[in-house]
């Protein structure tokens, strides 16, 4: 077993037993499934619009490198850089080498999932340069120090009660937890930083190629002051985030924003293309793409698997998994938590390491259902299964395991006769008084739970009695 | 158009690239699309829509019938504002409609730089609406980047501009400019007005749209503690009086 599949287990079990943060995530959940269903209800059809959707990332992941080669070439007209980076070392010392070239001492940045994937936040500060976070719930979860808790809503496992606690130490001279008074504090001190900051760093929701801009959503307007006040923008997103056309935002702008939050449309939605062009009083002097790889081509080339790369980070599947609600965000212990996560994490960073992911589900499609560029998670969950055993050695108990099963379930004989073995050993366990120690293989399920009563006779013995044929 | 390839000082990228054509050799099913299927609701009277997204959004939406009731809907709203500079694009409508409200305030134009901090409202020009969802689309001819324009915002609806929705916008703006802006957004105000309303202890800030630097200005309008005061505000000039 994984270092990581044991820290998820053991994250898992703990955080299922804390019943105050189940009742939260379930608040969150339960608003949001209320604005999500009011959105979707705005559309005159939404399946239509989940299809549209599918079509247009279809069609940007299949050309992928005619559109981003699209997209640079629009980018570089305008007078930015783009840097293809294979993995996140190269990301990181593309970003960190600019910064220290360019005299940066603090970085503004706004929300990017990719800059968590390649631990951006960390590579600057080893460098003594301040980064601060400016997206709210990633600037309340950079003060506690610890990730993200769902891709949209970071702070999400949070009440207003510890945010006030929160700000209180380390904000100084905050007293309250009225939710305005808190932001005001909030935008205080980011203010400060906004304007004072050499760099601001962005992801992309989109990046559209024929116009050679990314596509930037946020509901707090953050976004804009760290892609406009800034003397340098760097943009970092994963190769698969591009589109093909400025029109199909029309499309996936408001399925994104009704998918993430059930919002129409997000407060801002903005579009930047370059640095700041010789009519315009303001914007960044230097602006730099980053397209980041890490393991995305080598998904691409998994037929099967492609698909996952139409994801547009909306966070649906997290909201419908109910795996995701019971052992929460960080129980993950990765970038990307629930189905989406589940899925794309072991592709990404190693089907050995990651592969307990795999099984973080109960496999009930409520997250296929509800994902707006309908990705069919639950069988790539499957997938993810099936090549996880047979890339890996399984513990030699689980190949016993069912090695049985397969032996015993191909003979009518043979199941009946395991039946009654295991309906035997139930009763020497009881008889021995065994049930949820070491020496029980039912130790999992008995620890926790009373034990079933043993059955006198089987299901196959009561139906022939019932129809007289035993 | 075929866009050139270049691989000095970074050659991860023509291995990336080498990676994906080499998967891409595989074909993926194409998925069936929705062909003909609506996916938003047809919008028939977009004034009147818009107007309603408005509403709901809490943005005070004001039809004028001409340039002088503009100024004076405008004139309205700052003299609820407390003193100090206001920020005004650079535009001859607007130069023409700042003669007309005449406050004495000091007008930063914004050929003279970016806002200040200090400013008290933003009045800009659009370059479309949104109907379907009350949204503005502004470019960076409207205004600097940075800006919000969440205060009083002024908006010049150009004939044929409304679209039903984001992507007729970007259409219609395409054909009014014949190129792509630089720079745009679509501001969307959705506050909850209860708690706005209710609890707002007079600087009128919601969790939403907290941070942008427009929002200091917004934030001054309802000093006053007035509930109409708290709504971001903008104009629309009808066709007619933007030909005048």
């Amino acid at each position: 077993m994984s270092q990581a599949s044991q820290e998820f287990l053991r994250s898992a079990a703990e955080k299922s037993a804390d019943i105050t943060h189940r009742q939260l995530i379930r608040r969150a959940i339960d608003s949001y499934n209320v604005a999500s269903e009011r959105g979707r209800s705005r559309f005159f059809d939404w399946e239509a619009a989940r299809l549209k959707c599918q079509e247009i990332k279809w069609e940007a992941v299949n050309n992928l490198d005619r559109y981003l080669l699209e997209f640079e070439q629009r980018v570089k007209e305008r007078g930015g850089h783009v840097f293809w980076a294979e993995n996140s070392e190269e990301a990181r010392r593309y970003i960190t080498d600019l910064a220290v070239s360019r005299g940066v001492h603090k970085v503004v940045k706004s929300k990017s999932m990719v800059s968590e994937e390649i631990h951006l936040g960390a590579a600057l500060e080893k460098l003594g340069i301040k980064v601060v976070e400016t997206d709210l719930g990633e600037y309340i979860v950079q003060l506690r120090e610890e990730t993200p808790y769902h891709i949209v809503t970071p702070a999400m496992h949070l009440n207003r009660t510890q945010i006030a606690a929160l700000f209180k130490q380390k904000l100084g001279g905050v007293d309250t937890d009225d939710p305005q008074q808190l932001v005001a504090a909030a935008r205080r001190s980011l203010r400060l930083d906004f304007f004072s900051a050499e760099m601001g760093i962005s992801g992309a929701n989109f990046l559209v190629a024929d116009a050679g801009m990314i596509a930037l959503t946020t509901n707090e307007g953050n976004a804009r002051l760290c892609t406009s006040v800034p003397r340098i923008h760097v943009v970092l997103s994963g190769i698969e985030k591009v589109i093909p056309r400025l029109q199909d935002l029309a499309t996936l702008w408001p399925v994104l924003a009704t998918a993430g939050t059930g919002q129409p449309i997000t407060c801002y939605s903005t579009l930047a293309g370059g640095p700041r062009q010789p009519n315009e009083t303001d914007g960044p002097e230097e602006f730099h793409v980053v397209l980041v790889d890490n393991g995305r081509s080598e998904l691409l080339a998994n037929v099967e698997e492609r698909e996952v790369l139409h994801c547009i980070r909306c966070g649906a599947c997290i909201n419908a998994c109910p795996i995701f609600r019971t052992v929460g965000g960080h129980s993950y212990g990765t970038t990307y938590m629930g189905p989406i996560g589940s899925v794309l994490t072991p592709r990404l960073r190693g089907l050995k390491e990651f592969q307990h992911l795999s099984y973080a589900s109960s496999l009930c499609g409520a997250c296929t259902e509800v994902c707006p560029v309908k990705i069919d998670l639950h069988h790539h969950l499957l997938h993810n299964r099936r090549d996880a055993v047979n890339e890996s050695d399984r513990p030699w108990s689980e190949r016993f395991g069912f090695a049985m099963w397969r032996w015993s379930v191909e003979d009518a004989g043979r199941f009946a006769m395991m039946g009654w073995l295991a309906r035997l050993g139930m009763r020497v366990m009881r008889a021995l008084r065994l049930e949820g120690t070491a020496l029980d293989p039912a130790r999992p399920w008995n620890r926790n739970h009373a034990a079933p009563p043993i059955p006198e006779k089987s299901f196959r013995a009561l139906w022939g009695k019932r129809n007289g044929t035993n | 158009m075929e866009p050139t390839e270049t691989t000095a000082e970074n050659p991860s990228r023509a291995r990336i690239l080498e990676r994906i054509r080499t998967a891409l050799r595989t074909p993926a099913a194409r998925p069936a699309g929705p062909a003909d299927r609506k996916i938003f609701a047809p919008v028939t009277d977009m004034l009147d829509r818009f107007q309603k997204e408005c509403a709901a959004n809490i943005t005070e939406c004001v039809v004028t019938p001409d340039m002088r009731a503009s100024a004076r809907a405008v004139a309205d709203v700052l003299a609820a504002l407390p003193p100090g500079e206001i920020f005004v694009q650079d535009s001859s409508a607007l130069r023409r409609l700042a003669t007309e409200w005449q406050d004495g305030r000091k007008i930063q134009w914004s050929s003279e730089g970016g806002p200040r901090e200090s400013a008290q409202a933003t009045i800009t020009a659009a370059e479309a609406l949104v109907a379907l969802t009350g949204s503005v689309l502004v470019s960076a001819a409207c205004r600097p980047r940075g800006i919000g324009g969440r205060a009083g915002s002024h908006c010049d609806r150009e004939p044929g501009s409304t679209g039903p929705r984001p992507g007729s916008s970007f259409r219609a703006h395409a054909r009014a400019k014949h190129r792509f802006p630089e720079f745009l957004c679509l501001p969307h105000y959705r506050f909850k007005p209860d708690r706005r309303h209710r609890e707002d202890p007079g600087d009128g800030r919601a969790w939403a749209g907290a941070i942008d630097r427009g929002a200091g200005a917004e934030l001054r309008i309802n000093g006053d503690g007035a509930a109409t005061r708290s709504k971001p505000y903008f104009w629309i000039c009808s066709p007619r009086m933007l030909l005048c």
